[in-house]
Formats: structure tokens, sequence, C-alpha cells
């Protein structure tokens, strides 16, 4: 999942066709032209339109007062939306830092260390995912309140309510996506170098300083980016414990249910757009993976050098602070769910358990979650093949908004949907339907990379073949290409599926009376101190979301290997 | 033309599989004769009193109510944002002072339901477009181990509540979605009229710890002893200290704003029938019955509620508290909206 956004790059093929000569071939192919316009259809109406909506509407556009600057200026006019402004951004720059830094040092140990314990950590460092994340917010009001654990036993006057509170929520949950951007480019990258530094009598920290980190840098300022990106999107973790503190996502979430005020959200939102579009033009144009990797050799093999101790110390110390934290975290969340009153009365209970609406809500997330896995896995490897193979035209512009929808915070797509689908002719708010749609919007982007990464494995010699045999391009895709790229499709399932699980952002806006989802109902249980239902409900999602993630790889482990023939 | 007809089909076959994902999600053509049995309901009840609601009336009369909870402040502005196209058939739960803006507005339909005869003329509209089926009242909290360390007096009137010394231990929900807080606020005016009312608040506001988006919330927070005091509702007290929590609830000696909690069907009901029998069983012996294993005081006579006991009710003005709710919300947004 981590190589999801580092650019795809492609071989330059030689003498490239004009457009003209291109569109040529793409008429010639009048499946290919049928396939591809639904799809550009589909990308158009769900992903561009309710997002454009966002931006027409905070320009006043599709309002009585027409096109007017007035909603930007009461944005600016009031004091209370620039703190929200500061608060959101100083919150998730500390955020960020934090989740670097961690990153960092579990991902160098990760990569650089042996032993069953480096597993371990990597689990723990990914665990975060599996939860909705805003749970953390919750262990951390049980741990750190005014009368949490912390400042129970260590009987002191301790508050994490507010700027600190927001700051380690969105670190721990967040923190698997810093963590697996540093493992990538740790993973792979400079070893030969770091051997002939280390060869030349370079100490370790001198290794360390002149040639890993610099090396990864580029990576890291990657991830860091676009963690910012989530933190600043995340609205429930502020709302939960930010003490009642103006932040930018929160507010937006609020003005729209509230006080329906659609016009200023929109505005707050365009604020959570334009860093969003910002990062996704550094990650695509500016940071290309290319540019930095010209160095060392691919595939030599590097002899193993464990981290002398003057470097090990202290990474291993931040990474056992990383470790206690989540550990401690998701502890406190099972301790919660199954204690009668956490914090009052331990005794062993399961009558947390005892909730009809919530295992109503759960059947109704995991039929919503995998029908938007696999709505979005499907197209989402048909797209990937016709943007790295096809001569579909303006293909770059097509995949740019399959990306669209992954980066633009959930809170814009959730308020985009209301505006765009909330009439006829296309009317889908109260549905189903419209859950699974806004899912699919956001997550087939995965979908799209995976597929594009895997297709530059594939030589084209065997589609070719396949096409000079005399099969038709269809049935090449069909029988050819679609079996090679199982890996792929699974990934776009699981991430498609597991994001749906857990995320709240933009369904929150889009939930009726019988499509209320196990996420949502979480929040609505922790807002209103019913610690016990939440966690308990939290458990059962962090349950199936494990299990279904483990028998997902399963599968793909098996199918890989007779896809692959290895 | 054999080309073009190729394109389509390879078009429409897409747009198909992907479709049937889509669709494949929601209950369709088998599932559609039980949907009828769907209520769809908006409410601001509590969950875990949604919890217990949803499974009673389903055992006692077949109904299936699908819920969606929202804060009292949540739920009309959806309302208002849905009109005339409502996303539920009835609302079970909520403020009275919304149910006489609704009435204005023209949403509700009307039915006067039998099992409502027995309930005095006051708790219902003469037209039966809304029922009220409990009543609930402001309280203040207190975590009674805390103050007892803190060495803090217990405040015994809505006065009390300023004094320096209580800074930063108090915490309120906030009006803007808290129908609890718009009650608190809205009777504070009506008890000390306008002027020292908001004088009042202002002081009030600088006391307060933090302002949370649900009206229980603040309750949860002096239970686990988060804060000393609270500006909240009975219920949020009562059932906590049930629990075994260090809580307890104080009225304040100048009285309580009450409200009336109603049930009302949206015009244009999907399912009348269920929403109608709905109204009917929450009048009814056995309905009221369940109204009060969650609420202190129900409005049936002689049926048992929670907490027999008489609280200081204002005469709180419910018409007035909903013809200006928007101009207060406005003044309370501007002067303390952090």
């Amino acid at each position: 999942m981590a190589d999801l956004f580092q650019a795809a790059a492609r071989p330059p093929t030689a003498p490239a066709p004009t457009w003209r000569q291109e569109l040529r071939a793409f008429l010639t192919e009048p499946p290919l032209v049928g396939v591809t316009a639904a799809l550009v259809v589909g990308v158009v109406v769900f992903i561009f339109l309710p997002i454009a909506a966002v931006l027409a509407r905070s320009l006043g556009w599709g309002t009585p007062d027409g096109l007017t600057l007035r909603h930007f200026q009461e944005f600016f006019s009031q004091s209370y939306y620039l703190r929200a402004l500061r608060n959101s951004l100083v919150t998730s720059s500390a955020a960020t830092a934090i989740i670097m830094v961690g990153g960092l040092a579990c991902a160098l140990l990760v990569t650089r260390m042996r032993g069953a314990w480096t597993g371990l950590l990597r689990l723990v460092a990914l665990l975060p995912l599996l939860a909705p994340p805003f749970i953390f917010s919750l262990a951390l009001i049980i741990l750190g309140g005014r009368r949490g654990l912390i400042a129970r036993t260590l009987d002191i006057e301790f508050s994490i309510y507010g700027w600190t509170g927001v700051i380690l929520a969105q670190a721990i949950a967040f923190f698997p996506v810093g963590y697996m951007m540093c493992e990538n480019v740790l993973s792979a990258r400079g070893r030969p170098l770091e051997d002939a530094a280390a060869d030349l009598g370079a100490g370790a920290w001198t290794v360390m300083r002149t040639i890993t980190l610099p090396l990864a840098m580029p990576g890291v300022l990657k991830g860091a980016l676009l963690v910012f990106v989530m933190c600043l999107a995340d609205f429930a973790n502020p709302m939960m414990i930010g003490r009642g503190l103006p932040f930018l996502a929160t507010e937006s979430y609020l003005l729209v249910v509230g006080q329906q005020k659609l016009e200023l959200a929109a505005v707050l939102s365009v604020f959570l757009i334009v860093p969003a579009l910002l990062v996704f033009v550094v990650h695509r144009y500016l940071l290309q993976e290319r540019a930095y990797t010209t160095i060392g050799g691919i595939g030599v093999a590097s002899e193993e050098r464990p981290l002398p101790a003057a470097v090990l110390i202290p990474l291993v110390l931040l990474a056992l602070a990383v470790v206690l934290v989540i550990v401690s975290t998701f502890g406190v969340v099972v301790a919660t769910a199954f204690t009668r009153v956490f914090g009052l009365d331990y005794t062993f209970t399961l009558e947390h358990f005892e909730s009809p609406v919530g295992w109503r809500a759960l059947a109704t997330s995991l039929r919503v979650s995998l029908a938007a896995g696999f709505a979005a896995a499907i197209p989402g490897i048909v797209l990937a093949y016709l943007v790295a193979r096809k001569p579909v035209p303006a293909r770059g512009a097509l995949e740019f908004l399959t990306l669209f929808g992954l980066m633009v915070p959930g809170t814009v797509v959730g308020i985009g949907y209301i505006l765009a689908f909330n009439h006829p002719p296309l009317l889908l708010t109260g549905t189903t339907a419209i859950l699974v749609i806004s899912l699919v919007a956001r997550y087939v982007g995965v979908a799209v990379q995976a597929g594009i990464s895997r297709l530059q494995q594939i030589d084209r010699s065997l589609e070719e073949a396949s096409l000079d045999a005399g099969a038709t391009p269809v049935t090449t895709f069909v029988r050819v290409v679609a079996p090679l790229l199982g890996s792929a499709f699974l990934v776009g399932l699981l991430y498609a599926f597991m994001s749906s699980m857990i995320t709240i952002s933009s369904l929150i806006f889009l939930i009726a009376p019988g499509t209320r989802l196990a996420a949502v109902y979480v929040l609505s249980l922790a807002e209103q101190g019913e610690y016990g239902l939440a966690a308990a409900l939290s458990v059962i999602l962090i349950a199936i979301v494990l299990a279904c993630t483990l028998i997902i790889r399963l599968v793909a482990r098996r199918f890989g290997d007779q896809a692959l023939g290895m | 033309m054999r080309a073009i007809g190729r394109t389509i089909t390879a078009g429409l076959a897409t747009l198909t599989l992907v479709a049937g994902f889509v669709i494949g999600a929601a209950p369709t053509a088998p599932v559609d004769a039980q949907a009828r049995a769907v209520l769809r309901v908006y409410t601001h009840n509590d969950e875990r009193e949604n919890e217990f609601f949803v499974k009673t009336v389903e055992e006692l009369t077949g109904i299936r109510m699908e819920i969606v909870r929202m804060s009292s402040g949540e739920l009309w502005a959806r309302v208002q944002a849905e009109k005339p196209r409502f996303g539920a058939d009835v609302v079970f739960g909520m403020l009275h002072s919304t149910a006489l803006l609704a009435v204005k507005e023209d949403f509700l339909e009307r039915y006067k339901a039998p099992s409502w005869e027995a309930i005095p003329a006051e708790f219902r509209d003469p037209e039966g477009r809304w029922h009220g089926w409990s009543y609930w009242f402001n309280v203040i909290a207190v975590n009674t181990d805390l103050m007892r360390r803190k060495n803090l007096p217990m405040p015994k009137t809505w006065q009390d509540l300023v004094k320096p010394q209580y800074r930063g231990e108090i915490v309120m929900p906030n009006p803007g979605t808290s129908g609890t807080a718009y009650l608190a606020v809205s009777s504070v005016l009506q008890i000390m009229g306008e002027t020292r009312g908001w004088q009042y608040l202002a002081a009030l506001h600088r006391n307060v710890a933090q302002y949370t988006s649900s009206g229980s919330a603040p309750a949860e927070m002096v239970a686990r002893g988060e804060y000393a005091m609270a500006v909240t509702w009975d219920q949020a007290v009562f059932v906590r200290k049930d629990r075994g929590f260090p809580i307890e609830a104080i009225i304040p000696e100048e009285g309580v704003g009450f409200d009336l909690d109603v049930v009302w069907i949206f015009k244009g009901a999907r399912n009348l029938d269920a929403a109608k029998r709905l109204v009917h069983f929450l009048g009814t012996p056995a309905g009221q019955a369940m109204a009060g294993k969650m609420r202190s005081k129900v409005t049936r006579p002689g049926v048992q509620s929670l907490v027999p006991f008489q609280p200081n009710l204002i005469k709180y003005d419910a018409v007035w508290a909903g013809d200006n709710r928007d101009r207060i919300m406005r003044t309370w947004r501007e002067r303390f909206a952090q």
C-alpha cells in the first residue's frame, strides 16, 4: 500500500505516436471505446462533479446570490475561523513531526535489524490501521483525562484535552501511514553506499547522517506531506478531545450538520482541498522517485551489518515509546469493552456486546464495505489497463482524477455528495448505493495504482503474442492480462474494504435510517460518553477487519502463486 | 454499425458489472415486503435508550425501527434541509419547541391515536400533530468525591455557578447542537429576563471549562471525575448514579426548565401505518411503561417512571423558546463560541 503514491514510472517507448495516431488506434477498437466511455462517465460524475460542486458552492454558485466572494470574506472576517485554521495547522504539523520521527526509528530497526522482534514491531506499528481513527481519542481520554488513569495513579493535575490530545490521537491514528512510507524508502535504498562508506571507515553516526538519512529524505518528506493532509482532514479526533476548540475539518462538519450553512462549509473545505492538491502535485511531479535513485545497483547482495549501539539505543528508545503508546491505547479499548465501568468497577462483563442496534450497524457496514471493495477493484483494474496499455486519449487526466478521490479529504467528498446528489436527476441521498459509490470514488485510485505498477512488471510481449495469435483485445484482456493482475486486484479490494469499514468522514453526511454504519455509530456512542458500548463495538470492528484482511491475504498468496506460476 | 453495437455492448457491460456490486449492497426485491414493516426514525434520544426502545418496540409491536440519532440542533437542521422530502417517517424523541416550529412549517401529519385520550391535553397537540411521551428537565450534576477533595461547596442556585471558585470546573453542552443546552439557556433567559440573563451567561462562560456537542456527555465527564460540575439533564445523571458513579443531581432553587419529549409523523411518511401504530403504542400503558424505564417522568398518569420525585419546574414557555430560537442561537454563538 505504501508504494501507492509512487509515481508510476513509464519506460519511454521509442517513437512516441502522435495524438492523432493514438486517437485513430483508439477508435479502431469499439469495445475499448465503450468501456472507456462508461468508466470516464463514472469517474467524472462521481469523483469530479461532487468536488467541483464544493468549489462552486464556496463561490456562491447555485445560490440565489450568484457568484460572489462574500463567503470567503465571511471566513476571513471572523477570528473564529482563522483560529480554526491556526489550530488545524499547528496540531497537524506537530502530529506529523512526531509520526515521522517515530516512523523513521521503527522503520530503521525493521529494515536494518534481524530477529522475530522486528516482525512484532512492524505489526504494532501497523496496528492502528485496523481501528476507526477516533477510537484513540477515547482511549486517551480514559488514560489521560483529568481523572484518567495517569492523573489518578500519579495523583497529579493532568489534562489531555486540547492541542495535546488532538496531536497525540492523530499521531497514533496516522502512524501506520508515516511508518509505511519510511519503511518503503529504507528497505531498498542505498545499501551498497552504506557498505562502501563503512568499508572506508566511516562511523555508524556518520553513515546514518551522510548516507542513510539524506537518501531517505525525499521519501520521508513525501510521507510527511501525506500524513499532514490526513491529520488536517481528520475531524473526529478534534471533536472528541479538542476541548471545544475550533478546527477546520470539525467546523466544516458542524456547519453542515448543525447549521446547514453549506456555503461557508464549502469555503472551509477549500482550505482542506488546497493542501491536499499541493501534496498531490509535489508527489507526482516534483519528487519523482527516479530522480533520487540513480545511484546504487539493484539486487546487489549486501552483508547484514547490525546497527552499532550508539545508533541502536536511541532508535530502540523511540520505538519503545511508539510501542508503549499504541499497545496501551489498544489495551485500554479492549479492557473498556470487557469491564463493567473501566476506572471504577473492573468486573468482567459481556454486557457491552448486547447491542441490537450495534450488531445491525455492523451487518450494514460489512455489506457496504464488501460491495465497495469489489466495486472499486474491478473498474480500478480495468482503468489501470486502459491507462497503462491502451491509446486512450487524455489518460493522464483520467488517472489523475482517480487519485483525486484518494487525496481529497473525506468530509469534502461527503459535502460534495450532498450538493450533487440531493436532487433529481441523481437523487441518491438516503440510499445504500450512495454510501458504496462515495467509497468507490474515494478508494478506486488504489486499485488503479496497484494495477499500473503490476502492469509495468509484465512484459507487453505476452499480450502481443496473444493478439498475433488471433485473439481479440477483449479476449486478450480477460484470458491473458486479468489473471496476471490478480494480486493488484486484491490489493485494491483489500484497501477499499478495510478503509470502508473504519472510515466515517464522508459517510457521516450520507447515512440515513437503515444505512447506519458501525464506525459512525461508535462515534455517536463515544460522543455521549457510552465508552463501554463504543469500545465493545470497536473491538468487534477491529476483529472483523483483521479477520478479513488475513483471509484475503491468504487467498492472495494462493492466487498469486497460481497466477505467477511460482 | 457493428462497431457501434460492440461499443455500446462493452459500455453497458461495464456499467452493469459495477452497478451490480453497488446495488448488491442494498436490500432489494425479496426484502421489499419486509421493508414495508420498517419504520425510518430520527431521534435525539441517547443511544443507550435507543438500544432498549428498538428492542422493546420490535418485541411488543413488530415494528422494526431503523434509527438515525442526532443531537436536537443537528436533527432540526437536517429536517429543514430535507423538506419537503423527509428522510424519515417519524421523529421519536425531540424538543417540544421544535415540534411547534414544525407545526408552523406544516411538516406534520395529523393523527389522533385512541390511546392518548387518557393522557392530559397539555401534553399533546389538540389536532394530533405531536404527542409528548415523557418530559425531562435540566439539572446541575456534581461529582461528590471531587467536590469534597477540592473543598468546593455544593451549588444551590444557578447564581452559585458563576462563583470564581468554580472556574474551570464546569462542563456544559453547546446550545448550537444540544437541546439540553438550549433548554438551559432559554430557561435562564426566561427566569432572569433577557438583560440579566445574558449577563449571567457571560459570567458562566468564564467558569466553563469546555462545551460538548452532546447533552449527556457532561454528565459522563462529571461521573468520571473529570470535572466537578455540569449543566445537563435529569436522566443522564440518574443512569450514571445507578451504575455506581459518585454523582448527584442538584435542582437549582430558581427552578429548572423542562421540555416535553415528543413524537411526530412527517407528512408524506412512506410507512404511515407503522408510524401511526408507533404513536398509538407510545400512549398505551405498555408504551409508557417502556418510556418510564428510561425516563424520570412520563406523561400518562399512574405509570411507574424511574424517579418518583417532584422537581422544581418553572413555567417554561416552549412557544417563546421556539419562536426566538434563531435569534438566541445567533447571539450565543457570537458572544461565546470560542
